[in-house]
């Protein structure tokens, strides 16, 4: 709804360009300043402009050679004061409050000046639009949020890649390597479990031969006693039988018996003597294998077992990587004590941490990006549609349409339906082009706004072309401040109205 | 086919027992106060889903085996069959003795590459069991 700006507005300067002080009254209408070259036109829209948009640097708006400048509007029965102050280091800064329609963008959209915005754009050939409608639209806020938002995911992102979390990112890694000194050791016991089983086997074996060989050495020593006790059997029986021959007749027939029982006696002690010779010696050799065996056993018992040094070497050589291996992967997962931002913190918790605080932030990103879709999508219909309603009541010959498309570039289709870049124009038809595109600006973000300046652009028009346009803004805005050049008069601006 | 198969299985099964190897020394430095219980939830947790892949991997090419197993038994079945019924033949004087020699010998060398085959499946399976 358009406000009731149907007001006077005065506007006074001091120190502002080559203005030393002016008083100028602004009318609903159209106002235009006239005044000769360099003599002050563009600093007075400067000037005015500071009040409503910080767009101009107030370096911009101050005389060159003053410390001090201001701006004073009265309008709706309030005076506006605007002060430019000129620091020690050289700097300009300004003070005070705006006029209570102001809005930063009303420079974008409502102020044609040559040097700035969309003519000097337009003028210079240029034909993206994108940056402009984010302005207006506020859908720069939308992609800035968005891309801070991305800086801090690819800042977050860049920290879990950097050397900090390189340790611990090596853990799997430092997992496999402990895995495989487990799997080693294994491995090495087992070979060593294994040595000492047959060794063992061995020593158990000949424990075994070395019993059996006692086993038989005893059983030949009785075997040996009992001949021995036989061959004294005997020798007591030959004596006891000689005694009886001593006591009977030798012609007696039981002589004869007795001396042929001393003679079978003879012959079996001479048998049971071979005999125990016999088995002496084999009870010797028993005995000297019976040696042998036993210092086969000691010799076993006191035996390095083969290998087994070699391998319990390489065990305590791998129980040695394998503390190592273990106090690494206690170190990679931690940051160091005097780490100045993560201190002995876990690091898993920190990484976990900073993931969540990545997938929140892509989540912001992903919000804002569509809201920046939407509302830059949004902008760009209703700007279009502004576009070609100023297009078509402006009526103006040899187009056929304007409008950006979706990548927000600027389009111009002559009424043959060719497509002519925004270069080849004439001065005209781009100036044309751009107050166009400021009114569908205007008319599509700053509906309420009262003003709309053209700096100096009347020079590319005919009196005609130059009043048709300017009529037709008229009936869009209720101020219209035109400046013009002239060569007659003071050299100050002056003021000329048309209602 | 089956060397592929077999690649891959021997391949998948030595994974697997790394995998598993691996969540026992975890285990380990976990009961040693060599790793924080997070940490341990972080590494374990992945290895877990190393294992459940390999698991499934697993479980699908012995499910292929066994198939391709109860082929060639049935395929072996088969050929001890045709043997069987060309020695019958044979007796009977019903084939030329180099027809008899030049199948035989074919039927023999088959039923040997498929038993050959079967027990190599065989024994990768009861590997695993």
């Amino acid at each position: 709804m358009q406000r009731d700006t149907r007001q006077r507005l005065v506007l006074d300067l001091k120190n502002v360009g080559p203005l030393k002080q002016i008083q100028l009254e602004i009318k609903p209408g159209i106002n235009i300043i006239r005044a000769p070259n360099a003599s002050g036109k563009t600093s007075l829209i400067r000037g005015f402009t500071s009040m409503f948009s910080d767009q101009v640097p107030p370096a911009h708006i101050l005389a060159l050679d003053e410390v001090q400048g201001r701006v004073t509007v009265q309008y709706g029965g309030k005076s506006y004061v605007k002060s430019f102050r000129r620091t020690p280091s050289g700097s300009v800064v300004a003070s005070g409050p705006m006029l209570p329609f102001a809005d930063h963008r009303a420079f974008d959209a409502c102020v044609a000046m040559a040097e700035t915005g969309v003519v000097h754009k337009i003028t210079g050939g240029g034909s993206i639009f994108r940056e402009y409608l984010e302005n207006l639209s506020y859908g720069k806020y939308y992609s800035t949020v968005s891309s801070v938002a991305q800086e801090i995911v690819n800042e977050l992102s860049r920290e879990l890649a950097s050397q900090r979390f390189e340790r611990f990112e090596s853990l799997p890694l430092l997992v496999t390597e402990l895995t495989n000194l487990y799997l080693r050791r294994e491995q090495a016991e087992a070979r060593i479990a294994g040595l000492r089983s047959s060794h063992e086997s061995e020593v158990q074996d000949a424990t075994k031969k070395k019993g059996d060989k006692k086993a038989e050495l005893t059983r030949q020593e009785a075997m040996l006693s009992e001949l021995r006790k036989e061959l004294n059997n005997e020798k007591e029986k030959e004596q006891q039988l000689k005694s009886f021959l001593e006591l009977t007749d030798d012609s007696a027939k039981v002589a004869a018996q007795i001396k042929n029982g001393i003679s079978d006696s003879k012959r079996r002690q001479e048998k049971t003597q071979k005999e125990l010779s016999k088995e002496s010696r084999r009870l010797a050799g028993i005995k000297a294998e019976f040696e042998k065996l036993e210092r086969q056993y000691q010799d076993k018992l006191s035996e390095k077992v083969k290998g087994l040094n070699t391998l319990e070497t390489e065990l305590q050589r791998l129980n040695k990587a394998i503390i190592l291996k273990e106090e690494a992967i206690q170190q990679a997962e931690k940051f160091p004590e005097d780490d100045p931002k993560y201190g002995g913190q876990l690091v898993v918790e920190v990484r976990k941490e900073t993931m969540r605080k990545i997938e929140w932030l892509n989540k912001v990103n992903e919000y804002f990006q569509e809201k920046y879709m939407r509302r830059m999508t949004s902008a760009k219909i209703r700007f279009n549609r502004n576009i070609n309603r100023a297009f078509r009541e402006l009526e103006l010959k040899g187009f056929e349409n304007v409008f950006l498309d979706q990548n927000f570039g600027l389009h111009v289709v002559r009424e043959n339906g060719v497509r002519q870049p925004i270069e080849t124009l004439s001065a005209s038809e781009k100036l044309t082009v751009s107050l166009i595109l400021m009114l569908a600006a205007k008319e599509t973000f700053l509906p309420d706004f009262p003003f709309f300046i053209l700096d100096e652009l009347t020079l590319s028009y005919d009196p005609s072309r130059f009043k048709h346009v300017v009529n037709y803004v008229r009936q869009r805005v209720p101020y219209v401040i035109v400046t013009s050049l002239t060569s007659e008069g003071t050299g100050k601006p002056t003021v000329t109205y048309e209602v | 086919m089956l060397s592929s198969w077999k690649n891959t299985f021997d391949v998948v099964h030595s994974e697997l027992e790394l995998a598993k190897r691996k969540k026992q020394a975890l285990d380990e430095l976990l009961a040693k106060n060599r790793m924080s219980q997070p940490t341990y939830e972080h590494l374990v947790g992945s290895l877990n889903e190393n294992i459940d892949d390999f698991e499934s991997h697993l479980k699908l090419l012995m499910q292929k085996m066994t198939e391709r197993a109860d082929e060639l038994e049935n395929q072996a079945e088969l050929l001890k069959l045709f043997l069987v019924s060309l020695e019958m033949r044979n007796i009977a004087k019903e084939l030329k003795q180099e027809t008899y020699d030049k199948n035989k010998q074919a039927f023999e060398l088959g039923l040997k590459a498929t038993e050959d085959e079967l027990a190599e499946i065989k024994g990768a399976i009861t590997k695993v069991i």
